[in-house]
């Protein structure tokens, strides 16, 4: 037998992976062109790649970079080079420590055209090194070469070193390296000599565009080839470095194209130093959402997550997987199916079962002792726990609506038993279809000795669909959790039921904890969420919930206040929130309300479920006292009545009647 | 690499009687612990301020009465720092001063500026004191620092001259009480490498555990190797901290040559010397930077009693 030493999937970030270890891992996306068909390499237009954490930004823009299309293509390089027409030029803007460029007593405009120069010697030694690693495996003369140098040092306004005959690539890199070490050297001593006499020596732009041309039209195999910055993590740069960054998006040249890798919420302006002008999506670059892109691809997405489940687990030396990628589905206890005409395993129903003992409380006091216990004998369906907690429901819904109590109770008795019997009520069979997964969350929790089940592969692909490294996540966790629990993860037997819910609760929790955003919008967006989280909890676990499997909720955001607006569309670039970008319409008017989704990563850390059925209107009222921290005492009030409103006895204040749902 | 030991360290006397050197300047910052009061009130110099820093959020009547104090004001440590001096006059005469810093009471940032300011106006020798406390108040739950980490930085003065290369960058993190900066730091260079310094032996025999149960909640952020195969520098010893860090960037560089590095003192405030100390010796003008997390406001008060006074000698190159 077989067996793995180390987590497989201890390493979950893009950033720490080796290249060798991006093109080992690399798993397509099923369909069509899989991710080129996304991220466009042959496509001038410029593209933003926005994305939350751990949607796969970097992996994909990595992917793309001539780094590991040399480990890709191994000796063949320069001739699969051809083929693929284009070059990608990758670097994260976090490595420029570009914090080091405001302030320190100099106004912004300095330090505007010092970034900017210095943004433009940067990238160019990259192209530099590419050419050089380039004309190694290629069959440039000295006097090509030569040529290219002077061209180079043409772009400077004024040249940096002297041009002659002998000047090769290496000296025009080293040139760049030099001028980039003089720029640190003053920047980083300007707080001490209280001076910026940076030598700015070339036109804004001119080296980033200008290179590239000159290496294409002198090296035969690099005509028409077109060279792609991958520019990642932009979310690093302060907005008036961005402005510099949307300048060069817009002004692009050929044989030039630029793809942004940034963070949903890292786009800080799309300004240009074009007049002040704004890039327009559409017009000067396209946009695409990765973890929306994902998310449509559905069934491709389970393929590939499947799929790279198994590349990790090759890559440990196991390589059981004949058939299709659904072979790793066997690792994986999968949740057994409960019949809503049978039992549950330590969990008590009849007169003695805690949903009958809840009932015959709230009814305490409401009733009179004698129809109270009638009314709990009629609602008893010992041996079934299910169908006992739909009947109940049912019998809190008539409460609700002010019916008798004992008329219902009965009702109730004599429809569920004649469904126990043929199993052919239309209604109660819809209502147990689409209550089920919640009743028996609510029977796991009453009876506190039982576990909320959060497994299976299904499951799993469907809390982080969208978000690889979410994915990967639990897949970790579970892992640690399993070796834990004294099994043999992948090797012999499944992971238990009970190794994947904990995996996956401390997924849940690290995702909870990880989501911090910094300043005061984190803390207001993590007390949001906490509370949004509340509401959909406090359905799920009452006496009637109005929606089933619910997490998600939809809004006439035209009727909210900015910065209510504004924290929704917060909380959604940093994915807490997940936009369903096909809307909801509203019940009454017609109209297309935003509908958004709680990520199901934090499912687990609410008891919430991780299907998706029901969706809720909240309305501005309630939103803003959920978002706004100016409304913020509102929200107890308002929470109140949404938990009175789905739980007996029903009474809402006196503004309501009973029955009256307030918020929809 | 270079053997920092040699370096004098000595332990000062709590028993009440005032310290014996005698200085020209004297700093502490103000803070609301009762041992920065009495190494203040033990010191002899002729010239003894207070800073008190913004972060501290101390109000007019908190202020000291009837001792010279200059309130530090800016945006940035480097603000704070070069204002106190330039102010001060000290500027012109502090070459050639003799210097002691209670450090006890700095924060991080501000503490690794002012050293940095020194070396640059060419002092030669500094001597620094820190006050160890019988325990902190709420002891692994203790808040240094609170709200959330409003932005990650290279610390004014220990900015690097980047490599474009990052495939072998490196990330040194002192693992303090405060999950919470190592996770921003973690985070803010992701790509790094990370490699953790635990305070071993730390200042008290409880607060090894103490640490080591707070750092794990970064376990995530650390990463498996980080976590489970620290590397340890006594919590009272900068110059063997120094030595430390030494001895991992040689063995990271005969390994792979480090790319970027960057280092983070999130731990004690002697630990934070010993990065000083040795960024100042061996990184200056290379690759490298301290980074930190920033927070707006700090406690005033985190602990309680007083164990033992430490004198480390600084000389710079």
């Amino acid at each position: 037998m077989k067996t793995i030493q180390n987590n497989p999937f201890s390493v979950v970030k893009a950033s720490d992976y080796t290249d060798e270890q991006i093109n080992q891992y690399w798993v397509d996306i099923p369909g069509g062109e899989g991710f080129s068909e996304i991220a466009k390499p042959l496509s001038e237009m410029p593209m933003i790649i926005l994305g939350g954490k751990g949607s796969g930004k970097t992996h994909l823009m990595r992917y793309f970079s001539y780094t590991l299309q040399k480990i890709r293509y191994g000796e063949s390089y320069i001739e699969k080079i051809k083929q693929d027409k284009y070059v990608g030029i990758y670097f994260r803007c976090g490595g420029l420590n570009s914090e080091r460029f405001g302030a320190k007593g100099f106004p912004m405009d300095v330090w505007k055209s010092i970034f900017a120069y210095y943004f433009d010697i940067w990238i160019s030694q990259l192209v530099v090194e590419f050419a050089i690693n380039y004309i190694e495996s290629s069959n440039i003369s000295i006097e090509v070469e030569n040529t290219i140098c002077k061209e180079i040092l043409n772009c400077f306004d004024v040249s940096p070193i002297p041009t002659n005959n002998d000047l090769t690539l290496t000296d025009i890199y080293k040139t760049l390296i030099n001028q980039q070490k003089e720029i640190d050297s003053k920047v980083n001593n300007s707080i001490f000599s209280k001076q910026l006499d940076v030598n700015i020596l070339s036109t804004q732009g001119r080296l980033v565009f200008g290179i590239p041309k000159i290496l294409e039209s002198h090296i035969e195999g690099l005509n028409n080839i077109l060279f792609v910055y991958l520019i990642d993590e932009l979310e690093n740069f302060n907005p008036e470095q961005q402005k510099y960054i949307q300048t060069l998006l817009r002004e692009r040249q050929h044989p030039c194209s630029i793809k942004i890798g940034v963070r949903s919420y890292g786009i800080k302006t799309y300004e240009t130093y074009a007049d002040g002008e704004e890039n327009r999506e559409g017009n000067e670059f396209e946009a695409i959402k990765l973890d929306d892109e994902l998310r449509a691809k559905n069934k491709d997405f389970d393929k590939f997550a499947r799929e790279l489940c198994i590349s990790r687990l090759k890559a440990c030396g196991l390589n059981d997987f004949s058939g299709d990628e659904k072979a790793v589905d066997k690792y994986f206890e999968e949740p057994k199916s409960i019949d809503e005409f049978g039992d549950i395993d330590k969990i008590t129903s009849g007169i003695k079962g805690k949903t009958i003992l809840s009932l015959h409380k709230k009814l305490k006091g409401n009733i009179d002792p004698g129809s109270l216990s009638k009314i709990a004998s009629l609602l008893s369906f010992k041996g079934t726990p299910i169908i006992e907690i739909a009947a109940v429901y049912a019998f809190y819904k008539c409460w609700s609506r002010g019916d008798d109590l004992v008329r219902s109770a009965e009702e109730i008795n004599k429809s569920y038993s004649s469904y126990l019997k043929n199993k052919n009520n239309k209604k109660i069979k819809e209502i147990i279809s689409h209550y089920k997964k919640d009743f028996i969350a609510q029977l796991r929790y009453v009876n506190k000795n039982q576990i909320q089940v959060y497994a299976g592969i299904k499951n799993i692909i469907d809390i982080s669909r969208g978000f690889p490294r979410h994915y990967l996540t639990i897949l970790k966790h579970i892992y640690q959790s399993s070796i834990f629990n004294a099994e043999t993860p992948f090797t012999s037997g499944v992971i238990s039921i009970r190794s994947q819910s904990e995996g996956i609760q401390q997924s849940s929790q690290w995702f909870y904890d990880e989501a911090r955003i910094a300043g005061e919008d984190g803390t207001t967006l993590k007390n949001a969420i906490n509370k949004l989280a509340e509401l959909f909890r406090i359905n799920r676990y009452s006496d009637k919930p109005t929606e089933c499997s619910l997490r998600a909720f939809y809004t006439d955001m035209s009727k909210l206040d900015n910065e209510t607006v504004r924290l929704i569309k917060l909380a959604h670039d940093w994915s807490l929130l997940i936009k369903d970008n096909k809307g909801r319409p509203d019940k009454n008017s017609g109209r297309l309300d935003d509908k958004y989704i709680l990520n199901a990563m934090l499912s687990s850390h609410w008891g919430l479920p991780i299907g998706l059925r029901g969706v809720i209107h909240l309305n501005a009222d309630m939103l803003r006292s959920i978002f706004n921290p100016l409304y913020e005492s509102e929200h107890e009030k308002l929470k109140k009545k949404f938990k009175s409103s789905r739980n007996a006895p029903f009474i809402m204040g006196n503004s309501m009647k009973q029955g009256e749902i307030p918020l929809d | 690499m270079i053997d920092y030991t040699y370096f004098y360290k000595e332990e000062l006397p709590i028993d009440g009687s005032s310290f014996e050197t005698e200085y020209n300047v004297f700093i502490s910052a103000y803070n609301s612990s009762e041992r920065v009061r009495f190494v203040y009130e033990k010191s002899q110099a002729t010239n003894k301020t207070w800073l008190v820093f913004p972060e501290y959020n101390y109000s007019d009547e908190e202020l000291p009465t009837n001792e010279p104090y200059y309130i530090c004001t800016g945006n940035t440590e480097a603000d704070q720092i070069i204002g106190f001096f330039e102010s001060s006059g000290l500027v012109n005469e502090i070459e050639n001063s003799k210097i002691s810093i209670d450090i006890t009471g700095f924060m991080r940032p501000q503490l690794a500026f002012i050293l940095m300011y020194l070396y640059e106006k060419k002092v030669k020798k500094i001597d620094l004191i820190y006050s160890e406390p019988m325990k902190y108040k709420k002891k692994e739950n203790t808040q240094f620092s609170f709200g959330d980490v409003t932005h990650v930085k290279q610390v004014c003065g220990f900015e690097s001259s980047p490599n474009n290369d990052t495939s072998q960058d490196v990330l040194i993190v002192g693992s303090g009480y405060d999950h919470n900066l190592i996770k921003s730091v973690c985070n803010h260079k992701e790509h790094a490498k990370v490699i953790q310094v635990l305070g071993f032996p730390s200042l008290r025999p409880d607060m090894y555990q103490e640490n080591i149960l707070k750092a794990s909640i970064a376990a995530n952020e650390l990463g498996d190797d980080a976590m489970y195969n620290p590397r340890f520098a006594p919590a009272n010893d900068p110059f063997v901290t120094a030595s430390v860090l030494s001895q991992i960037v040689k063995e990271c560089n005969d390994k792979n040559m480090i790319t970027n590095l960057y280092l983070s003192p999130l731990s004690t405030k002697i630990q934070t010397i010993g990065f000083v100390l040795f960024f100042i010796y061996e990184l200056k003008g290379k690759s490298s930077s301290l980074i930190f997390p920033f927070f707006d406001k700090y406690e005033q008060e985190t602990s309680e009693g007083l164990h033992k006074i430490w004198k480390y000698t600084i000389e710079f190159p």
